[in-house]
């Protein structure tokens, strides 16, 4: 026998409604108490974490792939990023204020307001700020590589 | 044990605590299992839909708004993997067991589906007798009664998870009740 019965309520639509909030959520609580949601099998709490590992290292290896891709074409591009700054001091006359501050560096410090801005305008800000970001994107590259590589291949590391 | 709150348990995977996902899964993997077999009906394939929902978890975190309840974007998750599911499931038609006389094999293999006067006296679970009662309800209701009062949301958040207003999801939930009253009582009488 079940261990809970129920109230028949008569079925008058107005009554009924009214009704079954004051009657039936205390009695659908002792009944709801003893209802036993349907069981997975034991292994599928392993069979998810298996699951979401299995997702991660396809995703790092993907993305390993891709940070591969840019480390490399970073690397290439930091050389004639490097060689165009060196070509572009060079050319500016920046070595020549440089060399003029350790030559006279009494004078430097004199019109030091006027030294700085010299220098400022003389600065290759356009190679200087492409070396810098190659520089930048090899740096990330690498840290990302190497996080992905982790968990990528857990085993190995 | 010393349980997190959901929302910090995503916070600590983001910046990188890889438990703290496996332990929202351990939470919550049942709740979602027993809410997807709600709608499919099936435990090979509700164990599958539960994986893929964790799975697509796990894909959004990093869109997850941290202001909105993580338990309410799981459901909400759960719901639309079993529905997408669902819809690409296609439905047997039942005129295609019919043979050249126009008998229908299915329906001659089918069991009654009334219950034999020996098993009336047998069902006396009555868990699996409100299972049942659950599963009788209109489709649209059973999400409503399993998560207000199996999994503990409030309307409100239900409104959220199907997609419904609150007042629409109110009325429902009424109807069911009554529904399931009935149900309940000529199953009880």
């Amino acid at each position: 026998m079940p261990k809970f019965r129920i109230k028949i309520l008569k079925t008058q639509p107005n009554a009924s409604l009214n009704r079954i909030n004051n009657h039936m959520p205390q009695e659908l609580g002792k009944i709801f108490s003893s209802y036993h949601s349907p069981e997975p099998s034991e292994e599928l709490l392993n069979e998810i974490v298996f699951g979401l590992n299995r997702e991660q290292a396809k995703r790092a290896k993907r993305r390993l792939a891709i940070f591969s891709l840019t480390l490399v074409a970073s690397l290439v591009a930091v050389v004639p990023a490097l060689r165009l700054i060196w070509q572009d001091i060079s050319q500016s006359g920046f070595t020549d204020f440089i060399s003029l501050f350790f030559s006279d560096p009494d004078m430097a410090l004199a019109y030091w307001q006027n030294f700085v801005l010299a220098l400022l305008e003389v600065l290759p800000v356009l190679s200087l700020a492409l070396f810098l970001t190659t520089l930048a994107v090899f740096m990330e590259s690498l840290k990302l590589l190497v996080k992905n590589f982790k968990s990528a291949y857990p085993r190995l590391v | 044990m010393f349980q997190r709150i959901d929302e910090k348990s995503v916070a600590d995977y983001l910046s990188g605590d890889e438990k703290a996902l496996e332990e929202l899964v351990a939470k919550y993997f049942k709740a979602v299992y027993g809410f997807i077999f709600g709608y499919v009906k099936n435990q090979d394939e509700a164990e599958d839909l539960t994986q893929v929902t964790f799975i697509k978890v796990w894909r959004g975190i990093r869109r997850f708004n941290h202001q909105k309840s993580f338990k309410v974007w799981l459901f909400t998750i759960a719901k639309n993997t079993a529905l997408d599911y669902l819809k690409k499931k296609k439905p047997l038609n039942f005129s295609a067991f019919e043979n050249d006389e126009g008998d229908n094999v299915l329906a001659e293999t089918l069991a009654d589906p009334g219950p034999l006067p020996d098993e009336i006296f047998e069902r006396n679970d009555l868990s699996r007798l409100l299972g049942e009662a659950i599963n009788s309800l209109p489709s649209r209701y059973q999400p409503i009664i399993r998560l207000y009062h199996i999994d503990g949301f409030s309307l409100l958040e239900i409104a959220e998870i199907t997609g419904q207003p609150l007042n629409t999801v109110k009325s429902q939930h009424r109807r069911a009740l009554l529904l399931l009253r009935d149900d309940l009582v000529e199953k009880f009488a």
